[in-house]
Parts: C-alpha cells; sequence; structure tokens
C-alpha cells in the first residue's frame, strides 16, 4: 500500500467521530498520571492492556498510540514548579527549568516545556515516517535467522544497557527466557516446567505478569513508602509568549535534541531519561556561555524537553517493525498489540499499515493535546492541595486484581499478579531492572521459534547461517556493543600510564 | 530485623538462583529439542547468579536500605489473595480499600466507608454487570450456594 495513502487512512481512523474520543481520555487519564510523582505510565498501561482486552482492536492502537506519548509534559510542570520529576524522564528538565521558577519565570519555563515537548514529538514522529520505506525494504529482507540474531541482540542491548549492574540485567534476562517457557511445548508436544499445576499448561500469560510487575508492585511500593506531594508550589509569573518562542529562537538546540531523542528511542533500553540527560550534556557541550546551565538557562528546558517527547517516535521504528521494544513502554505497547492480533514486521507493514499510521498520529495527536491542556491547566496544578499518594495504592490493586481476572475468568491469573507484584517490588528495591525480565518473557517463543526454525533450515541445507551478512553485522554489533565501555576506557589508561 | 534486612538481597538472588537451578534440571529430563535452550538458559543463568550471590553476599552493611513500612505492606499480598479466594470480589475489594485507607493512610471513617462503596458499586455495577466481565464469586458462596 502506498505511504501516502496508507497515512491518509491512518488519519481518517483518528480524526473521525467517536473515534478521537480514544486518544483524548486516554490522554487526560495519562496527564493524571503523569502528573502524580512516583506513579508511572507503565502502571497505568499494564492496567489499560487487561482493561482493554475485550475491545475492538482499533480503539486499543487509539489508546496505546496515546498513551505511548505518555503526557510526559505534565511531569515537567512538577519538575519545574515543585523541582520534584512527576516522570522520570522530566528529571532533566528540573535542572534549569526550577531555577527559571525561583527567579519568577515559572510561566516561561513551564510554556517554553510545552512548545518543545509538542515540536520535539513531531520532529521525532517525521523521522519514523521518513524512515518507514526504508524499514519496509529492510524487513522483506529478513528470515528466520536474522530475526533469531535480531531478537539475541534486542535482548542482548537490553540487559546491558537497562540497569546499572550488567550481571543483574543478564540474569533478569535468563530469568524471564525461562519462565516464557513454562507451558506446552509445541514441537514435542510435552508439558515443560508446570509444576504439576494444569493452570501453567497454557504457559504464563502476559497480562497478569505485567500487571504485577508494573502494577501491582507500584501499589506495595507506594504503601511502604507513604510519599506524598506537597501543592505549595511557585508563584505562575513570567511571560508565556517568551517561552513559547524560545524553542523557535535556539532551533538548532531543538532540532538536535529531537534527532537525538529520536535516535536514543531506537536503542533497546534506552528511555526517555536517558535521551532527556544525553541531549542536555550535548547542549552544555555545544553552547557558548555554559555557566548559566544549571541557574535557569532555558536552552536546558528545551533540550530534554524536546528529546524525551522524540523518542517516542523513533521507539516505534524497532517495535514495529522487529517486535523488539525498546522499552518498558513499547513493551507494553507491543503486548497490547499482539494480543490484539498485530503482528509486527511484514504484515503490519504492508497490509496494516494504515493501522501503524493510526497509532503514529494518535501518539502525535496525544503529545499536543498534553502541552496545550497542560498549559492552560498549569495554574490549577499550581493550586492543588496535599496528594497522599498511599491512597491511590488500593485503588490500583482493585484495577489490577479485577484486569488479571477478567482476562480469562481464572483465579490463577490473580495469584500469578500478585506473585509477581511482590517479585517486581523486591526487584525494584535491590536495583534488579524489571525490563530484561519482561522482554525476555514477551520474546522468548520468538526466540525459541526462529532457533528450531533456524537450526531446522540449516540442517535440511536450505541456509548457510554464518554466510548472511546481517547474521555479522548483528555480532559484530553485539561485540561492539559489550566492549566498547572498555574499548573506551583503554586510551585514557594507556595515556596515563605514558605520563606514569 | 536489621540481620534480616540485610540479608534481603541474597534471599532474593537465592531464589531466582534456585528456580533457574530447578529449571536447568528439569529441563536434563525434557525431550529434544523441548528441553535443549531451558537447559542452556538455564545453566548460564544459574552460574550468573552464583557471582551476583556472592557480590551480595560481599556487601557491606551500610550498603542496605532503609527500613520502611514494607514488611506489613508486603503481607497484603498474600492476605489479600487468600481473602478474595474465599468470599470472592465483591465482598473483600471494597473491605480491602476502607480497610487499608483507615489503617494506612490515616483516612477519616466516613472517607474509608464511601471508598469502599464506590469500590463495591463500581466492582458489581461497572465491571460485573456494565462490562460484563467476569467476577470471583468466592468459594464460600459457592458453598453456601452451589446454584443449578
Amino acid at each position: 500500500m502506498p505511504l501516502l495513502e496508507a497515512a491518509w487512512q491512518g488519519f481518517a481512523l483518528v480524526f473521525s467521530w467517536p473515534n478521537i474520543l480514544y486518544p483524548t481520555a486516554a490522554t487526560l487519564v495519562a496527564m493524571i498520571f503523569a502528573f502524580l510523582p512516583g506513579l508511572s505510565g507503565f502502571t497505568l498501561m499494564a492496567l489499560a492492556i487487561s482493561l482493554t482486552f475485550s475491545w475492538d482492536p482499533l480503539p486499543v492502537v487509539l489508546v496505546f498510540g496515546a498513551l505511548t506519548g505518555g503526557a510526559t509534559f505534565t511531569g515537567s510542570i512538577t519538575a519545574i514548579l515543585f523541582n520534584i520529576p512527576g516522570t522520570a524522564p522530566s528529571a532533566a528538565t528540573m535542572i534549569d527549568g526550577h531555577p527559571m521558577a525561583l527567579q519568577g519565570k515559572a510561566r516561561t519555563a513551564i510554556a517554553c516545556s510545552a512548545a518543545s515537548s509538542a515540536l520535539g514529538s513531531t520532529i521525532g514522529v517525521l523521522v519514523f515516517i521518513a524512515l518507514l520505506p526504508g524499514m519496509r525494504r529492510f524487513i522483506l529482507a529478513f528470515g528466520p535467522a536474522e530475526l533469531l540474531m535480531l531478537t539475541v541482540w534486542g535482548l542482548a542491548a537490553i540487559a546491558a544497557f537497562a540497569g546499572q549492574s550488567l550481571l543483574k540485567g543478564l540474569a533478569g534476562l535468563g530469568v524471564g527466557l525461562l519462565l516464557s517457557m513454562i507451558g506446552f511445548d509445541l514441537r514435542t508436544a510435552e508439558l515443560r516446567f508446570t509444576f504439576g499445576l494444569a493452570s501453567l499448561h497454557d504457559g504464563l500469560h502476559l497480562i497478569p505478569v505485567f500487571l504485577g510487575i508494573f502494577a501491582v508492585a507500584e501499589a506495595l511500593r507506594l504503601g511502604a513508602a507513604g510519599t506524598a506531594l506537597s501543592g505549595e508550589g511557585l508563584s505562575l509569573e513570567g511571560g508565556l509568549r517568551e517561552g513559547l518562542l524560545a524553542p523557535f529562537r535556539h532551533f538548532g538546540v531543538l532540532v538536535r535534541s529531537s534527532i537525538t531523542g529520536t535516535l536514543v528511542g531506537m536503542i533497546p533500553a534506552a528511555g526517555g531519561t536517558v535521551a532527556g540527560f544525553l541531549a542536555y550534556g550535548q547542549t552544555v557541550q555545544s553552547a557558548s556561555r555554559r555557566e548559566q546551565f544549571g541557574k535557569g538557562d532555558i536552552r536546558g528546558v528545551i533540550a530534554p524537553e524536546a528529546a524525551h517527547d522524540a523518542k517516542d517516535g523513533g521507539s516505534l521504528a524497532p517495535t514495529l517493525v522487529l517486535g523488539i521494544p525498546g522499552n518498558e513502554g513499547a513493551a507494553l505497547l507491543l503486548a497490547a498489540l499482539t494480543l490484539h492480533g498485530f503482528v509486527p514486521g511484514r504484515t503490519l507493514l504492508t497490509e496494516q499499515l494504515p493501522i501503524v499510521f493510526a497509532l503514529v498520529w494518535s501518539l502525535f495527536y496525544s503529545n499536543w493535546l498534553t502541552s496545550i491542556l497542560g498549559l492552560s491547566l498549569a495554574g490549577l496544578m499550581r493550586r492543588v492541595g496535599a496528594i497522599q499518594l498511599p491512597r491511590l495504592a488500593p485503588v490500583i490493586m482493585v484495577f489490577a486484581v479485577l484486569g488479571a481476572y477478567a482476562l480469562r475468568g481464572r483465579f490463577s491469573d490473580v495469584v500469578i499478579a500478585l506473585i509477581f507484584g511482590v517479585l517486581g517490588y523486591y526487584l525494584k528495591r535491590h536495583g534488579w531492572p524489571a525490563v530484561p525480565l519482561v522482554t525476555a518473557l514477551l520474546l522468548g517463543p520468538l526466540l525459541e521459534t526462529n532457533l528450531h526454525l533456524t537450526r531446522s533450515l540449516q540442517a535440511a541445507g536450505r541456509i548457510d547461517f554464518f554466510a548472511r551478512p546481517v547474521v555479522w553485522i548483528l555480532l559484530a554489533l553485539m561485540v561492539l556493543m559489550f566492549a566498547w565501555p572498555r574499548l573506551r576506557r583503554f586510551p585514557a589508561g594507556v595515556r596515563q600510564a605514558v605520563r606514569r | 530485623m536489621k540481620a534480616w534486612r540485610m540479608r534481603e538481597s541474597v534471599l532474593l538472588t537465592l531464589l531466582l538462583l534456585c528456580l533457574s537451578a530447578s529449571f536447568a534440571a528439569l529441563s536434563v529430563n525434557l525431550r529434544p529439542p523441548g528441553g535443549t535452550l531451558p537447559f542452556a538458559v538455564g545453566l548460564l543463568t544459574s552460574l550468573l547468579l552464583i557471582v551476583q550471590l556472592i557480590l551480595d553476599a560481599r556487601r557491606p552493611p551500610a550498603a542496605t536500605l532503609p527500613a520502611t513500612g514494607e514488611s506489613r505492606a508486603l503481607l497484603v499480598a498474600p492476605a489479600l489473595a487468600a481473602a478474595l479466594y474465599v468470599a470472592g470480589f465483591v465482598l473483600v475489594l471494597p473491605l480491602f480499600t476502607g480497610y487499608y485507607l483507615r489503617t494506612r493512610t490515616a483516612a477519616t471513617w466516613r472517607t474509608a466507608a464511601l471508598a469502599a462503596l464506590f469500590t463495591g458499586a463500581f466492582t458489581a455495577g461497572g465491571f460485573g454487570w456494565f462490562l460484563e466481565a467476569p467476577i470471583h464469586r468466592g468459594v464460600l458462596w459457592d458453598w453456601l450456594d452451589p446454584g443449578p
């Protein structure tokens, strides 16, 4: 299907009545979640998977497009006004955003953040659309051997970059892969690792596990930590117009940061926080009058805001084209899409291209709506009273329990959600990243199927695994990925040795 | 309590190690190719977890986390599962919401009762009746009234 025709069909799917209600409602709910520090958009996405399970596929795509946008801008309002990032990616905005608010320029900083966020997401989406024709040709050249190597590369990248410890990342990945193998093995017609439990014959369903790790664990953490958001923010002063025009005055910073964000989004496990801080660091390094950064420089607001919203467009590429989710949000998006029959790759990029565009337009609409509404509601958000976050814990728990049971009407799914909730709580508490575990659980079947297909084809003499260039490229990328941190330190070590 | 907290990370790693080692051991009895990948992954993961276990055991006590009220909060999960199984969603979820708000967040009785009522209405009305989603009835009610 031609790209422009598909883009138009996708546009018509989103901006028609009553379809437009889905991304609008999802954006409003996501804004509330992003505003409350400690509550992640992933919790909302996990709850949404179970609540939308019985829906038609299109509304689900529209809702998840809007949720992938994540309404991160509302998190930046709390970062600027209260010096508390509503979402982790807003942390980089705090460095210059809050000093601006202290100088009586809170409104300017918020307006600048809104404009940069909307423009950044637009650039991210445009880059994704520009890359689509190339990606379609690229994916058509892929067979089981390439898909196998790609899955291995994606999983290895997630394990390597998801947390501070490579060891924990790899071990978490292994545990996730093992859990994905529970249940009936279609090749040998044998039950694996069910421990005699009939409820495990179909394997671990993704929804209870995701609800446990992202929702129940969050509720337990809120109950244990007992945090509250203080409503004592700063007054909304400063020029609105100045803030809205700032990204255009520093257009180079905007474009550079947006492209950085989009590229970071394409790398597995490098999420919005990495994008924000990387763009901020780049801007500081290349800027004149660097001493202004950290004291309320408006470029320090533009860079992270543009980058972490542009990242959403970039993260769609590995998720929709290769089926490799780049971060928690992309893993949840992928889970929602696959549950509704959308298989990433060839079919999605050819026959179902309007659906891809519906997702992209929904994300685009959500980002702009968040910026416009967030800007107009900033005053109201400032006046918000003290919010007792632990009071949200039972609400999340109730939704998680109902969502887990609604899936198949099995009480065992509720138990699985609660077990993974406790596990997720402890994993987070002790610095174990959840992304490798959930991504491995999601990609495990794909890895195993392609491994056996490749082995069979190799044994039958139909392919030569080591004669395929993509396999070698991915192998080289993997080696480089693990060796790079050591190689980068190598010249400094040599210099020090020479000096000594 | 402090000693327990110190060893919390060791116990978590040990739990994951037991899981991966048992998967590796069980996969030996599986027919190929069903057992090949789990055996390889289980073995490698177990080796990684043994290294992590040594690192956790060597970590000085200063690196442990500060005490929070998590032990009570975590009892919520098994207690809730048991209560839900026995008495069902419509009764337990509202009671859980009200009790949690009253005891864990110092909400007033009025707020807790209103929240419980709302949860009950949402569970039975919104979820069960409007969305037609399945609601677990509870083994107690099944036993008292087996139905047709």
